[in-house]
């Protein structure tokens, strides 16, 4: 039997007895607080002093205990020195001051360095038990949550372990980054080595960003990677995953809760190169389309998402092949990179230009307030390098109806831009701006001839070794015989529009196809 | 960058006339911009016989496209056949350079500040 601080009588439970320590100089009142700290059902090691007290702390371990009720005012160190000495150690031991001098500031003082109460003496009983069982409770608390983070924080070390043994980052061709909301999430990558020397890339955002998804999407890669080692087929595997989930996982009426498990979907995305990286076999549900960027920086999506594995029987699998891949490099990345980037109110591509380009820590800033896993891959095809190869900043089309959208069509342009390329300089920003826009405009009026059912295109395009930006214009229109974009001494006699003068000048580069239809515009810094 | 509303107004007298242009000039606002500055021309053709000079003032621009430019040259045009000189104030280099491109700063005197 025990006393509670309320004065009933319980009986003693088996868990194991928490226990305190009490810190007293007067030798009296450590003998009478320990005799009624005991009675309130906790097991009590007293100490007369800061120095016995740290003694005991270090020979038993902070974890001995549960609960530390200390005097303020004692010879030698006070109460707030063994705060701060034990804070140093073990910030979940909870600490309760009991003091009779201390003044406001010194009560200010304990609380800011962590104490979870003050007590004034002679303290009354019922608030000292009330007190140290709400410590107790505390240090339980903490405890319980550090070692729950810890168990978090293991998770995340485990999936990088496994991001390292798949040996993604060991293949030069491929830049690929990631970061989980948590400490672990959904979204994984893994590389396989095919027979004859190929290529497997297979990205995978599992639905759902909690530690839930991070093991699904463990799960999965184990499977894939069974699969993958007994050389079935990109479609064969997806369709494996797919029945899997559809006749196992999610197998079950929607009210059943009983296990708590949420139904599973899986976003997988399957690039499968042949030895020299010049074939692409190329599968997606689920995953925002990659973009596929040539060595002229032009750029294009390839294909649709779909949907995701696990939701229909038949699922859809977008399929594409491409012979010659020769030069282009494939930028691919999660929905949560998608959604973050509407939400900075830029382009997809800009915001993975960006983080492409950017140190570790600088990502992390860039994507401080993301509320979703991001995963950015990008695979170089043969014969494309870092030296001069183009990232995509920007590529939109746009119907010929659209002239009079064309402010908030730059403002777009300058958001996504200047957010890719932040070394690119003011006046470079400027020549772009006002090139774009007038190619832009003469593509809309005269290319599309300002119908809704015809489109023009900018593509933009970042090199960052030859600190260069590239704007390609084109229309779907004929052109027209005039050489005054690219002759360096054009008839100067013919009247032109100055839209046409401000594209010729601006650009530090300026090239044309197709009868001046595509014109492209560099711009270049140093 | 965003046409702002367009915002003309007059800021001198006498000999020399100043015109505050309030905003970028674009395709998408010119329009607006050339009826507010015509009626101002007129106005001081009318009211004011000893006028020598017009200065735009035009630094709050950000921004002037081709259709922009054009109508400064129009504008450039107006005044030279009245025997009425042009200044051009702009606060942007890049504003600058597109009127040496299309040799606006032949017609007027530029000023960069």
């Amino acid at each position: 039997m025990f006393l509670t601080p309320d004065g009933r009588q319980v009986a003693r439970v088996s868990r194991p007895v928490d226990h305190v320590l009490i810190i007293d100089d007067e030798l009296a009142l450590l003998e009478m607080l320990q005799t009624v700290v005991s009675t309130f059902g906790y097991e009590v090691t007293a100490a007369s002093s800061v120095d016995e007290a740290e003694g005991l702390l270090t020979r038993q371990g902070t974890h001995t205990y549960q609960c530390v009720l200390t005097d303020y005012k004692m010879p030698g160190r006070n109460g707030l020195e063994l705060l701060r000495w034990l804070r140093h150690f073990d910030g979940d031991l909870s600490i309760i001051v009991n003091t009779g001098y201390a003044s406001h500031e010194d009560v200010s003082a304990m609380i800011r360095e962590g104490a979870v109460d003050v007590l004034r003496k002679p303290v009354q009983m019922d608030l000292l038990g009330q007190a140290i069982a709400h410590g107790v409770r505390q240090t339980r608390l903490s405890r319980r949550r550090a070692r729950a983070e810890q168990a978090v924080k293991q998770v995340g070390v485990v999936q990088g372990y496994m991001l390292r043994i798949t040996g993604i980052r060991d293949l030069p061709w491929v830049g690929f980054y990631s970061r989980p909301m948590h400490q672990a999430g959904g979204d994984f990558v893994a590389y396989h080595k095919r027979e004859g020397g190929g290529h497997l890339l297979i990205l995978a955002d599992v639905a759902g960003h909690n530690l839930d998804a991070a093991y699904i999407s463990a799960f999965f890669h184990g499977a894939v990677h069974g699969m993958a080692s007994g050389s079935m087929s990109a479609l064969d595997m997806m369709g494996e995953v797919n029945t899997f989930l559809l006749e196992k996982w999610n197998d079950r009426d929607l009210g059943d809760t009983l296990d708590q498990a949420p139904e599973a979907s899986v976003c997988a995305m399957f690039l499968e190169m042949d030895a020299e990286r010049k074939h692409l076999s190329f599968h997606n549900n689920g995953l925002p389309p990659p973009v596929v960027t040539c060595v002229a920086g032009r750029s294009r999506v390839l294909g649709t998402g779909n949907s995701p594995l696990g939701l229909y029987e038949d699922p859809e699998t977008y399929v594409e092949q491409v012979d010659d891949m020769s030069g282009c490099a494939i930028l691919c990345f999660s929905d949560g990179l998608e959604d973050f980037a509407h939400a900075r109110r830029v382009t997809p591509l800009a915001l993975a230009c960006r983080l492409h380009l950017a140190a570790e820590s600088a990502r992390e800033e860039l994507l401080a307030d993301a509320d979703d896993d991001i995963m950015l891959m990008r695979v170089c095809m043969d014969g494309c390098g870092d030296e001069d190869s183009f990232l995509p900043v920007f590529m939109e089309a746009y119907a010929g109806d659209r002239c009079k959208d064309i402010d908030a069509i730059e403002d777009s342009w300058a958001r996504s831009i200047s957010f890719a390329v932040p070394e690119l300089p003011d006046d470079k920003l400027y020549a772009l701006l006002i090139t774009a826009r007038e190619a832009m405009l003469n593509a809309l009026k005269h290319g599309c001839e300002g119908s809704p059912n015809m489109k023009a295109t900018l593509h933009v395009a970042f090199c960052p070794a030859l600190k260069t930006v590239r704007v390609i214009v084109e229309d779907p229109g004929q052109g027209y015989f005039d050489d005054f974009l690219t002759n360096p001494e054009p008839d100067m006699e013919k009247e032109r529009h100055s839209g046409l003068v401000l594209i010729r000048n601006f650009p530090d580069k300026i090239w044309t196809e197709r009868n001046n239809a595509t014109v492209f515009a560099e711009f270049t810094w140093i | 960058m965003n046409a702002s509303i367009p915002q003309v107004t007059v800021a001198g007298s006498g000999e020399e006339i100043t015109l505050v242009v309030g905003c970028n000039i674009l395709s998408t606002n010119v329009q607006t911009v050339r009826q507010q500055v015509l009626d101002i021309l007129n106005d001081a053709e009318v009211s004011n016989p000893d006028w020598k000079q017009l200065h735009l003032d035009i630094t709050a621009a950000q921004m002037i496209d081709s259709t922009g430019l054009n109508f400064l040259v129009a504008v450039a045009r107006h005044v030279k056949k009245r025997s009425i000189e042009l200044k051009i104030s702009v606060s942007s280099a890049n504003i600058a350079k597109s009127f040496s491109f299309i040799r606006l700063d032949r017609q007027a005197q530029v000023v960069l500040v």
